[in-house]
């Protein structure tokens, strides 16, 4: 088949397993992120992807072809690091080149790449600079540059937006993602930014513990997340237990939800979104009853945080900031949980 | 860093000592070479002031300007060896297990903890017919009777280079450790092998700190004057072993200093012109 396909992967540093039976199968002009906190093997993944990391066991086939074995420099892959690693005593024109360079190409094919690659990260007529002489946000694009003058099969991104300002990087994401569809160019991207993820991928893999959790597009990832995990790492979730009754009617503390196809018997976890909740006095057939713990104006948001008894932590509920609040701190409300939203996880 | 001047006098309080301490020790000796080099010998170490130039035109002979390009030879070929050695071994160095890197710190101090003396005879020694290599080389075949190679050349360049290469190694290190090791990854990433990454890649990254310690080797290696006398024939005796020689044996202070005014000067030269040609190309 076409695409990248890593099949069974293991790698271990000694008795620590940094990755753990990793299977992924990705189409060629998808753009992945590998999404997780920090320490998941999301780097590691991405570093054997490369070949600078040797695996454990497993494959990796790229076209059906196995490259496992295959040196990182005869693999072809462009791939910007979290340090840029730009070549420091190279002008930005000659750390572009440089691939083109070492393969022998002539002084006009380089610098007729040079200019073509630094338009496409509209950057013209800087070819002459020095690396130092750049901005954090330029360099950025001069490392992608430089990743792409090999026109390469892959394109692989370990967390090279991280040490940008928020703004920046959220103007970055964007780019790299126009870029991609633009060259149609398959890429990885590691990221521990579930806003970075949501931006860019066509398919996000969230990982933990070396493990894969979930591979799904953004939205269902936010959806359906597949566990509680997952749930709570994407985004902000309200995970809550509860006893099955028949009917479709949870007990949870503080009150009961009804959400349809629950078997009865037995313990059910659920996540609902906070803007998924809405809160009113009365108690309804699907609400849970708490105090108002804190309430805060994000700007664009209100965020109410709801103390229910026998919940570890605060429910909690955004809803527009036009709407009128006819509670206080203190006050005790029931927070409506609509079953159609509730996702219940294994 | 603050680089604001103080604000009164009581602000440079501070710099007395230090600035005490240069102008003793450094100015003041340095000062009176300059001057004594002038000045008229009359024999056993004593000399009359009377300012002439008669040592500066006793120094421009082909002896002198011989035994000058010999200094020069011995120093460019040690500082050429020693990086050619200390640079990789650093990179290696700095590329090895934390453990090791510190056994190999440690032996490296320690070779600095030995003097100049000690190193030179255990050099002749291994050199020796009696009791060096050659004989190892025998037992192995390689040779057919036992040979001595100190005093020689080759004998002298090793020792200076052993000194030597712990310096070298001990001011790459703490620079090659700081490099960003992802520097080399994009490279094998970019499509070059591994050994070819160390030749195009990290050798040229660190072209300014290869000629700083260079230039550091080649100075030092300047003013060594018993491995010259220890390993070395006379005709491999430099600048620095005439200096010592018209100082201590001839009792000359006055020549000696000239020849040692000289031979700063000279070294000065040299150096501002590779700093101001290294300048240069960074400019370009």
């Amino acid at each position: 088949m076409s695409g990248l396909a890593i099949h069974q992967l293991n790698k271990a540093y000694g008795p620590v397993n940094a990755l753990s039976n990793i299977s992924l199968s990705v189409a060629n002009g998808q753009f992945v992120c590998l999404l997780g906190p920090s320490g998941c093997g999301k780097s590691t993944l991405l570093r054997i992807i490369a070949g600078l990391e040797a695996t454990t066991s497993g494959k990796v086939l790229l076209d059906g072809k196995d490259i496992t074995e295959v040196p990182a420099h005869l693999r072809d892959f462009g791939m910007v690091f979290q340090s840029l690693a730009l070549f420091p005593h190279l002008t930005v024109g000659e750390n572009i080149a440089y691939p083109l360079r070492i393969r022998g190409a002539s002084k006009e094919v380089q610098d007729r790449e040079v200019q073509r690659l630094l338009d496409l990260v509209h950057l013209p007529g800087v070819a002459d600079r020095a690396i130092t002489q750049l901005s954090g946000g330029q360099r950025q694009r001069i490392a992608i540059a430089r990743a792409l003058a090999l026109k390469p099969k892959l394109f692989l991104l370990d967390e090279p937006m991280s040490a940008l300002d928020a703004k920046l990087r959220e103007a970055m994401q964007v780019e790299v993602k126009r870029l991609q569809q633009e060259l149609g160019i398959t890429t990885f991207l590691v990221t521990h930014d579930q806003r970075e993820a949501m931006t860019t991928a066509d398919l996000v893999v969230v990982m933990s513990g070396g493990v894969i959790q979930q591979i799904a597009p953004p939205v269902e990832i936010y959806r359906s997340p597949a566990n509680a995990f997952v749930a709570d790492f994407i985004g902000v979730a309200n995970l809550i237990e509860g006893d099955a009754k028949a009917g479709g009617r949870v007990v949870v503390p503080g009150g009961q939800v009804l959400i349809d196809g629950v078997a009865a018997g037995g313990k059910v976890n659920f996540s609902v979104r906070p803007e998924d909740l809405t809160l009113q006095s009365a108690a309804g057939d699907s609400t849970v009853a708490g105090t108002v713990a804190f309430i805060r104006h994000l700007g664009s948001s209100l965020e109410v945080n709801v103390s229910v008894p026998g919940l570890a932590k605060d429910l909690i509920v955004v809803m527009s900031p036009r709407e009128h609040l006819p509670f206080d701190l203190g006050d005790t409300v029931n927070v409506h949980v609509p079953g159609s939203a509730c996702v219940v996880l294994r | 860093m603050n680089t604001s001047r103080p604000q009164n006098l009581t602000g440079y309080v501070p710099l007395i000592l230090p600035a005490v301490v240069l102008v003793m020790f450094f100015v003041v000796p340095f000062g009176s070479m300059i001057l004594i080099s002038f000045y008229k010998n009359l024999g056993g170490g004593l000399y009359e002031e009377i300012l002439n130039l008669d040592n500066y035109r006793r120094l421009i002979s082909p002896f002198f300007v011989g035994l000058l390009i010999a200094s020069f030879g011995l120093a460019l070929a040690v500082a050429a060896i020693s990086i050619v050695i200390a640079f990789p071994f650093s990179y290696l160095l700095v590329n090895s297990p934390r453990s090791t890197q510190v056994v190999w710190l440690i032996f490296m101090l320690s070779i600095l903890s030995l003097s100049e003396s000690i190193i030179g005879f255990a050099w002749s020694t291994i050199l020796s017919r009696t009791a060096g290599v050659s004989n190892l080389l025998v037992f192995l075949g390689l040779l057919d009777r036992p040979a001595s190679y100190a005093p020689g050349l080759g004998a002298l360049i090793a020792g200076v280079v052993y000194t030597a290469i712990p310096y070298a190694v001990l001011v790459l290190y703490p620079i090659l450790s700081r490099v960003d090791p992802h520097i080399e990854e994009a490279a094998r990433t970019l499509g070059t092998s591994p050994l070819r990454t160390f030749f195009i890649v990290v050798l040229p990254m660190q072209r300014n700190t290869i000629v700083t310690t260079f230039l550091m080797i080649l100075v030092f290696t300047l003013g060594t004057y018993l491995m010259p006398q220890i390993l070395g024939r006379p005709q491999h005796w430099t600048l620095s072993v005439a200096i010592s020689d018209q100082a201590l044996m001839q009792s000359n202070i006055p020549f000696a200093a000239a020849l040692a005014v000289f031979l700063v000067i000279v070294t000065l030269l040299i150096v501002g012109t590779v700093v101001l040609f290294g300048r240069k190309e960074n400019a370009s």
